[in-house]
């Protein structure tokens, strides 16, 4: 089922970020939320996360839905490994992170904590967080920030093989090869 | 010898000088004063607690002392963390339980010990004073740690749909911990104070405060000041137990990137 939204509005204070936003996020595809800073494209990606309430509009077919996010800030456990990490999130004790922190290169660093790992390496350990999780819908705020471009291009070519049958992917960037490499749509933001 | 066995013995080099120089400052100041009650000489003292030492019933007062600080101290501990938890995590009962806190705070422990020998007997003092010194520190603590947990980490565990116990275990007493190890390091020294002083004036059978109210009866200094040596000796050995207790389970990483 697809992902609707009809005239979302979202203002923080006097400032209105979202206003009247309508638009259909399609199973199996891929969106990219494309616009400048402070254009409303993390709002609305923590509105569809749902950790941030909006103002008014409808949002449909997220109900139930297992929703992966790769946050701008990493938000990882600081005394837990990269390993660990992305163990919080899974409800296997047995599960084999190994894989997903392969597919991002830091195999080697799996023990080490958020506090050794540079911030590229952070992202990375998200990014790892969020496919191991392997949600219905995949929100990626700027996930390649900070990562050097032949390894994003190998993130991006993994995403991209790995991505489930039915799985929506909406992710923000500032850049315009991403967005290219990566979106089946992009979605222009003012 | 090598590099780290050397600074070890300068670390205890320079406690044993500084040791030395607050001795030789107390001996100066009993020469001064030359009065034995006021400032006993301190090899005397030190020699009356080599004394002290050897009897029976110094250790079975220090025991009974020690066992009163642990029971206030772990009662306080328990119902602290778990009222402390329910108060961050709830506002009603922060509302509740704050004014409590607030007036046990505000409360002189000299009126607790007067009350408190009303209610309870003589033992039992000492253990419920501990306990009220150490209640609010420890409540306090746990609930500035419960609300200054990181929102943005609850976020994302609620957003993956992580189970509550998880979330309690990996988030809650993670970032509680250096709260509740500050909190347990202040009340073991402030436990101690105020357990002997209920003590002083509860007078058990067995106690360390009653052999200093004994002290005070019979205008004993040497026997005053060579029983508060002990205690400062047993507070300080217990403390730095705890620490290094906590140092250990610390469980940091040595990897890191170059």
């Amino acid at each position: 089922m697809s992902v609707k939204i009809e005239n979302l509005n979202k203002a923080y204070g006097n400032l209105q970020v979202i206003k009247n936003f309508s638009y259909t996020f399609q199973d199996d595809k891929i969106y990219c939320l494309f616009g400048p800073s402070g254009c409303g494209k993390t709002t609305l990606l923590h509105i569809l996360a749902g950790i941030l309430p909006y103002d008014s509009g409808i949002i449909s077919g997220l109900e139930n839905k297992k929703i992966a996010v790769v946050f701008q800030e990493d938000r990882l456990l600081p005394w837990l490994s990269a390993e660990e990490n992305i163990k919080f999130v899974i409800n296997d004790k047995h599960f084999d992170a190994e894989k997903y922190l392969e597919a991002v290169g830091l195999k080697e660093f799996r023990k080490f904590q958020p506090r050794h790992l540079s911030g590229g390496m952070k992202r990375r350990v998200a990014i790892a967080r969020a496919l191991a999780y392997q949600g219905q819908v995949l929100l990626m705020d700027e996930p390649f920030k900070g990562i050097d471009e032949e390894l994003k291009r190998k993130i991006m070519d993994y995403i991209l093989k790995t991505k489930s049958s039915g799985q929506i992917i909406i992710f923000s960037t500032h850049n315009l090869h991403e967005a290219k490499y990566m979106a089946h749509e992009i979605v222009q933001f003012e | 010898m090598t590099d780290s066995t050397i600074n070890i013995s300068k670390k205890a080099f320079f406690k044993i000088a500084v040791l030395l120089f607050w001795l030789a400052i107390w001996q100066a100041i009993y020469l001064l004063v030359q009065n034995n009650i006021l400032i006993p000489a301190p090899l005397e003292v030190l020699s009356r607690l080599k004394e002290l030492v050897l009897l029976r019933s110094f250790w079975v007062s220090l025991l009974f002392t020690i066992s009163r600080v642990f029971a206030g101290v772990c009662l306080a501990l328990v119902l602290g963390t778990a009222l402390g938890f329910l108060s961050g995590l709830n506002r009603f009962c922060y509302e509740i339980l704050s004014p409590l806190v607030v007036a046990i705070k505000s409360t002189p422990v000299m009126s607790f010990i007067i009350v408190a020998l009303v209610w309870f007997g003589s033992g039992n003092v000492p253990v419920f004073i501990c306990f009220l010194i150490a209640f609010p520190i420890i409540w306090t603590n746990i609930w500035e740690g419960i609300t200054n947990v990181n929102i943005k980490l609850l976020e994302m565990a609620r957003v993956y749909r992580v189970p509550r116990a998880k979330i309690l275990t990996k988030i809650y007493l993670q970032e509680i911990k250096p709260y509740f190890i500050s909190g347990f390091l202040t009340i073991i020294g402030m436990g101690w104070k105020a357990t002997v002083t209920a003590e002083v004036l509860s007078h058990p059978v067995h106690a360390v405060g009653s052999r200093l109210y004994d002290a005070r009866v019979f205008i004993n200094s040497v026997d005053l000041f060579a029983f508060t040596l002990s205690i400062i000796g047993i507070s300080l050995l217990i403390e730095n137990i705890i620490i290094r207790l906590f140092a250990g389970s610390g469980g940091s990483r040595t990897n890191s990137v170059s």
